[in-house]
């Protein structure tokens, strides 16, 4: 399961297709802005703040470049690091950046150090076993009025991600060309769909099944349907397998609480139906 | 030297070596097997009475070292300022190790925690950084080490009794000697000490480039001896266009400068070279953290 989450091909292949991704699976220009509101709120007089991101999303990194914040990246993939210099807007800032090739859970960097830690969706890609650590790790990295602000998502219930489900492919069916957002939201609700309680994750190797499932609650002939299909995993493949650590709301805020406080938690204009853009500060 | 010109002097034409450095790089200018041994003998020294696993850094991508500590089953980060460096070097590494931290930033801002490595490893570093900026590197890598932490580097410095040849004479010296793989980088390290000009500290070879000019005929060197041609041209495909900069001092004057943060614990004169006194140049040494 770790390796699974973990595993690094996942994520050198993602820099390939991550041009072809469109919201809410990666941020959208009003998710950005909440982003950029939260953190204007915290850096509002420094000239050069301390930024920490999570990930290589060329959007954080072009946030904290036009703050001309000091930029550590840290991600478990040097190749997504050096591809996503290509879809950022700042590419100079990017080759200012500190870059860092390491676990997020155990990534030895200074303590007491950053004013702000950016990153998005995150917190799914954490082991259940390592939970605790990383946000206990987290805390520490920050100043002590640092702040965390990162998109998550969370399984809400079965009724209201079937809901969901069916809401998003009749309105996906109801369109002639539907819109590359329309597959994003499609793909997360899959995902979140094939959540497993034992185990409390989701991956996405229950597309075909779940897709197929609930396009049965509509009469639609099986040519569309196939075609709806094809066009979803021809830009988010089910293969290779990976894993999600699917926490519910209250688990989620629950781990939260013990090492941040909740300022903000605001739907993400992208999707307000599942993921939330949270201004987390150290407690 | 303006920042922009130290860096454009002292670390960007590590972006080109990169490519050349499996052909035509050999020790001294690389750690030995020899050297390999040292570094293996003394990180281990570092980590005894460890309860924990080992937490190394390698200051640099040099795939020896990394391979070195892999074996020692450590926690490995790399540092280095050139991604191209670091891509070029994790290609030559024999043991891939996919758990290695790899960071890309500078030396003198290292992004680490205080006291948490055990052993720092090294390859000609110090005459990496400029000058004026020595004093803050070693404090940079004393602030990351544990504090009996090891700092085990290759150094190149300039002997005490170091006496100044011209050019010619070092080339008519090297034509006399039976010819090996390390000759031609062993020769540019003598070549090296020549040109060092101790009022600044500085090595900068594009003066041995220009000392070399009458040798240059048609895009290549061409010398009276066929051999010390063959050297040239294999510094020259190294070095190529020769506007590199290092920075050094006599044996006592580093002493001095490490001894400041450090104890220096031994320093050993390896067997990578024909004539001892380029072997005393790139001396291997053994630091550990003064209190």
């Amino acid at each position: 399961m770790t390796k699974q989450i973990h595993g690094t091909k996942y994520w050198t292949d993602l820099a390939q297709w991550w041009r072809k991704v469109a919201p809410p699976v990666r941020p959208s220009k009003s998710d950005i802005k909440i982003y950029e509101r939260f953190l204007k709120k915290v850096i509002k007089n420094k000239k050069q703040p301390k930024i920490l991101i999570l990930g290589a999303t060329p959007e954080m990194r072009d946030l904290a470049a036009k703050y001309r914040a000091e930029t550590t990246v840290c991600d478990i993939s040097l190749e997504m690091i050096i591809a996503m210099i290509q879809l950022m807007t700042h590419k100079k800032a990017g080759q200012k950046e500190v870059w860092v090739k390491a676990s997020w859970v155990t990534v030895p960097l200074k303590h007491n150090y950053y004013d702000v830690i950016l990153a998005d969706g995150v917190i799914c890609n954490i082991p259940w076993s390592e939970v605790n650590q990383w946000w206990k790790h987290l805390n520490q990295l920050l100043k002590p009025k640092g702040v965390f602000i990162t998109r998550a998502f969370c399984f809400t219930s079965r009724n209201e991600i079937d809901k969901s489900l069916n809401n998003l492919i009749k309105k996906i069916l109801k369109k002639r060309n539907p819109l590359a957002t329309d597959f994003g939201q499609l793909k997360i609700t899959l995902e979140i769909a094939s959540y497993n309680s034992k185990t409390r994750t989701g991956s996405n190797a229950k597309y075909r099944e779940l897709f197929f499932k609930h396009i049965e609650n509509f009469s639609v002939f099986q040519t569309k349907a196939n075609k709806i299909y094809r066009q979803l995993v021809k830009i988010y493949p089910p293969k290779p397998v990976k894993v999600w650590r699917i926490p519910t709301r209250a688990q989620r805020e629950k781990e939260i609480k013990k090492y941040f406080k909740i300022i903000f938690g605001i739907p993400s204009p992208s999707f307000p139906t599942i993921p939330t853009i949270y201004l987390l500060k150290k407690k | 030297m303006p920042k922009k010109k130290q860096e454009k002097r002292f670390i960007a034409p590590w972006k080109a070596y990169a490519a050349r450095w499996q052909k035509y790089c050999t020790p001294p200018g690389r750690p030995s097997k020899q050297a390999m041994a040292m570094y293996r003998k003394f990180a281990k020294q570092s980590f005894s009475n460890l309860k924990r696993k080992p937490r190394t850094l390698v200051l640099g991508a040099t795939p020896e070292a990394r391979d070195v500590l892999v074996g020692l089953k450590a926690e490995v980060s790399i540092i280095d300022f050139n991604m191209e460096m670091i891509l070029a070097m994790t290609e030559l590494v024999k043991k891939k190790n996919p758990n290695e931290i790899i960071v890309k930033a500078n030396w003198l801002n290292m992004p680490f925690p205080p006291n948490y490595y055990d052993a720092v490893l090294g390859d000609l570093v110090l005459c990496n950084v400029p000058g004026p900026l020595q004093a803050r590197f070693l404090k940079e890598v004393k602030r990351v080490l544990k504090p009996k932490g090891y700092f085990i580097t290759k150094m190149h410095v300039i002997p005490n009794d170091w006496q100044f040849k011209p050019i010619d004479w070092v080339l008519d010296k090297y034509a006399k000697i039976p010819v090996c793989k390390n000759t031609a980088i062993e020769l540019f390290g003598f070549l090296h000490n020549t040109i060092y000009q101790p009022k600044i500290h500085i090595m900068d070879i594009s003066l041995i480039r220009k000392g070399l000019t009458k040798y240059w005929k048609k895009g290549k060197y061409k010398h009276p001896s066929a051999k010390i041609s063959k050297l040239l041209n294999h510094i020259w495909e190294m070095f190529k266009p020769m506007d590199k900069t290092w920075c050094t001092g006599y044996e006592k004057e580093i002493s001095k400068q490490v001894s400041q943060y450090f104890k220096i614990r031994k320093k050993i004169v390896l067997n990578d070279c024909y004539f001892r006194e380029i072997d005393e140049s790139f001396p291997f040494w053994v630091c550990q953290v003064k209190k």
